[in-house]
């Protein structure tokens, strides 16, 4: 899988996007879900990337580790308008 | 800061003449997003609600001695970003009418239908409340950094929040040309996909010229709007290229990230975050499209 979003395979990355989307955006700890990469990872792999605005929400939420075969990772961050 | 005196409270007009208080005059009362904004960039800082034992009161005042003349001008800065432009390019500062408040310029446009010439920066720069019209206006530099009435470069035209992306147009109004420049960098050649791992630079009000590599794409955000939660989408987040680099600060809001080989845009910048250090910026293209316009390039 190549890392540029306008190709066919990145349909199943945004149909686990919008799973993931779907269950935990509502989520008041969830700030940010999208699709990035990790270097450790082979080249090209991708992951969803699901955003927690405090450490603590991690285990107040019941994360998958994959969605449809993709991992999932967390980051905690909260984000402002600048 | 005008003035610190000892005096009775106000509230809703009235002097409360059984409650003594620290009373601070101000040039500008500010509230909600302008109060942040200004925190933010060090403008100003929040006067606490008691000092020892006594209540604090925030009023409106500037004072001058008695003489004849004009008021004071506004202090100059040095910083070229802050500061009136002619001809007006991206990087710059802008804002609305009514908030003490700048952003970033983000660049020229045009649009699809009428070929009218546009200024591309974010909503909550250029539109900034919920009830904001067509027709609002709009200063360069922002009125953080000064701007008045008699700098109106534009006024709002549309913007993009109904299709959860963070942006807005103005149509200027012939008092000064826009050209296809971000300050520092160079013109803008083209648009392109963000793809991840991209290297990718900007140049905005806040912090200058800055550079990021492209790490997430696509995501669905939930940002704060003062009281108000909106989704975002077609986000791209941007880190920087090396460990306790800076990408972007409050005030940069309107700059457009550019791939940094060939000069093309990829995302328009909204929001961020300090820990840890990212960028957020909204897929151009989605942008384009939602707006029904083109961004003006050079080949």
């Amino acid at each position: 899988m190549t890392a540029s979003p306008s190709q066919s395979p990145w349909v199943k990355v945004y149909q686990a996007r919008d799973k993931l989307v779907e269950q935990f955006l509502s989520h008041p700890e969830v700030s940010l879900i999208d699709i990035g990469y990790e270097p450790d990872l082979a080249a090209g792999s991708v992951v969803l990337q699901i955003h927690l605005r405090r450490p603590e929400a991690e285990k107040l939420l019941s994360l998958p580790k994959t969605v449809d075969g993709i991992p999932v990772r967390v980051i905690i961050a909260d984000y402002r308008i600048e | 800061m005008t003035l610190i005196e000892f005096g009775f409270k106000e509230q809703e007009g009235r002097l409360l003449e059984d409650e003594l208080a620290v009373r601070f005059h101000v040039r500008q009362k500010l509230y909600g997003h302008a109060l942040e904004m200004a925190v933010e960039t060090g403008q100003t800082r929040r006067i606490p609600e008691k000092i020892g034992m006594f209540q604090t009161d925030v009023s409106e005042g500037t004072y001058y001695p008695h003489r004849w003349g004009w008021g004071t001008q506004w202090p100059t800065t040095s910083n070229d970003r802050a500061v009136r432009t002619e001809p007006m390019r991206g990087g710059i500062s802008i804002s609305d009418e009514y908030h003490y408040a700048y952003g970033t310029l983000g660049g020229l446009v045009r649009d699809r239908m009428s070929g009218a010439e546009l200024i591309l920066s974010n909503w909550h720069v250029l539109a900034v409340d919920w009830w904001a019209r067509p027709g609002q206006r709009i200063f360069q530099p922002g009125r953080l950094d000064g701007g008045n009435h008699t700098q109106t470069v534009a006024t709002l035209m549309r913007d993009g929040m109904s299709q959860n992306l963070d942006a807005a147009v103005a149509v200027l109004n012939g008092q000064r040309r826009l050209i296809n420049e971000q300050l520092g960098l160079g013109p803008i050649r083209g648009v392109v996909q963000p793809k991840l791992g991209l290297e990718v630079i900007k140049s905005g009000r806040r912090t200058g010229i800055t550079r990021g590599r492209v790490v997430a794409v696509e995501g669905v955000a939930k940002i704060r709007y003062g009281y108000v939660e909106r989704l975002i989408r077609h986000v791209v987040r941007i880190e920087p290229v090396w460990a306790g680099g800076e990408v972007s600060g409050p005030g940069d809001s309107g700059a457009i990230w550019l791939e940094k080989a060939t000069m093309r845009a990829l995302g328009l910048h909204f929001a961020g975050s300090n820990m840890p250090e990212e960028a957020l910026a909204l897929d151009m293209l989605s942008v384009l499209n939602a707006l029904n316009i083109d961004l003006v390039t050079t080949a």
